[in-house]
């Protein structure tokens, strides 16, 4: 009962209306002892509303380039990756560093100096999906309103998709 | 009439017992299955969504070679894989499988075989078309970054995954009854763009009748 009214709560503060779907999949979330990529990917285009699955999600958020490319969907995310998708996408002012390198080490001192991260927190460190619920929850609760900013993405060429329609299936 | 209530008590007792634990494996006589599938495919473009028309196809199967390779689909080995102990309902466990990827069309013309690993979980006994089955719930995420040379013949940057069965084992037959699997695969081209392809296949499978 506690578990299904903390995932309502957390859906509210997000500000979207709350599915039979969302709350099983935030409730798979919390119960994952490290949360992946792809939790995260789902979290994140949950606030914004979309109606998606979480591969889905993932496949959006990978159009910003925090996950490093080289992420599967069910790589652990990492308080640098969260960093980094935060302060980039957000549009989110940092100090000298992030405005030099952008990195997602710089992303994390400039979150860590905010007082969003506590002080020992370890930047490259797993997040269990418990945490990763509240840590974004804070972020949304921290700046209330804020949007994702939106990515100039293209379409995949005609040739690729011609391709992959007339693929024969295995 | 007492032993007719007595045998009834004992009847009820069965009935409410917890499903014995059991080891869960692959057959090993030499019968062949028909194997029925439907697949619907779609692709995802940026913001526009292609369902390509449903596909039917039968199979036919020979017992001994997919207890052999531990497959029940072609592109699918190790899969699945059972421990050697005895599993009950909220059992979980891992292993590795492969999945094979015909690329041809992209010019690549030797199949690409990824090693994934494979979790596995016993959700509860259950009966399909009257026999007796296992529900077992398995995802993997296959993940392939290809070679410089070959990603620039192929335009393929990376190809990322998320697949989930539910697989309904006949345990007394060593063999898979039905199966529902989805498919998600996410080509990156090097273009910088990216297509999602999402499969869905529900499988049947029956034992083949032997002419007399």
């Amino acid at each position: 009962m506690i578990k299904k009214l903390g995932i309502c709560c957390f859906l509210l503060i997000l500000g979207i209306g709350i599915s039979a779907q969302d709350a099983d999949m935030v409730g798979e979330i919390l119960s994952q002892k490290t949360a992946s990529v792809m939790d995260f990917s789902y979290l994140v285009a949950s606030a914004t509303g979309m109606d998606c699955n979480p591969f889905e999600a993932y496949t959006y958020c990978d159009r910003f380039g925090s996950f490093n490319f080289v992420k599967a969907a069910n790589d652990p995310v990492t308080v640098q990756v969260v960093s980094h998708f935060f302060m980039n996408n957000y549009g989110l002012k940092g100090g000298f560093e992030w405005d030099l390198t952008h990195s997602r080490r710089s992303a994390w001192k400039n979150l860590k100096s905010l007082g969003f991260w506590e002080s020992g927190i370890d930047p490259e460190g797993r997040i269990s999906g418990r945490d990763l619920i509240m840590d974004v929850n804070r972020f949304f609760s921290w700046y209330p309103g804020i949007q994702l900013r939106k990515i100039p993405a293209k379409e995949a060429s005609k040739g690729y998709y011609t391709l992959l329609l007339n693929k024969k299936v295995e | 009439m007492t032993g007719l209530k007595t045998v009834g008590i004992v009847f009820l007792l069965l009935l409410s017992m917890p499903a014995a634990a059991q080891i869960l494996s692959w057959g090993s006589d030499s019968k062949t299955y028909t194997e029925k599938l439907k697949i619907q495919e779609s692709i995802t473009n940026l913001d526009t969504v292609t369902i390509k028309p449903e596909q039917k196809r039968t199979l036919t199967v020979q017992k001994e070679t997919a207890t052999f390779n531990q497959s029940i689909l072609p592109y699918l080995e190790h899969l699945p894989v059972f421990p050697e102990n005895e599993m009950e309902p909220d059992a979980v466990w891992e292993n590795t499988a492969q999945v094979t990827w015909d690329l041809s069309d992209f010019s690549i013309s030797v199949p690409v075989t990824v090693t994934v690993r494979a979790s596995y979980r016993f959700i509860e006994e259950t009966t399909v078309n009257s026999k007796k089955c296992i529900h077992i719930y398995i995802e993997w995420y296959p993940f392939w970054i290809p070679e410089v040379r070959t990603a620039k013949k192929s335009g393929i940057e990376r190809l990322s995954g998320y697949s989930h069965m539910d697989l309904y084992w006949d345990n007394t037959a060593g063999f898979a009854r039905q199966f529902s699997l989805m498919e998600n695969l996410q080509y990156r081209f090097m273009e910088g763009t990216a297509l999602l392809v999402t499969k869905n296949t529900e499988a049947e499978f029956t034992e083949k009748e032997i002419p007399k």
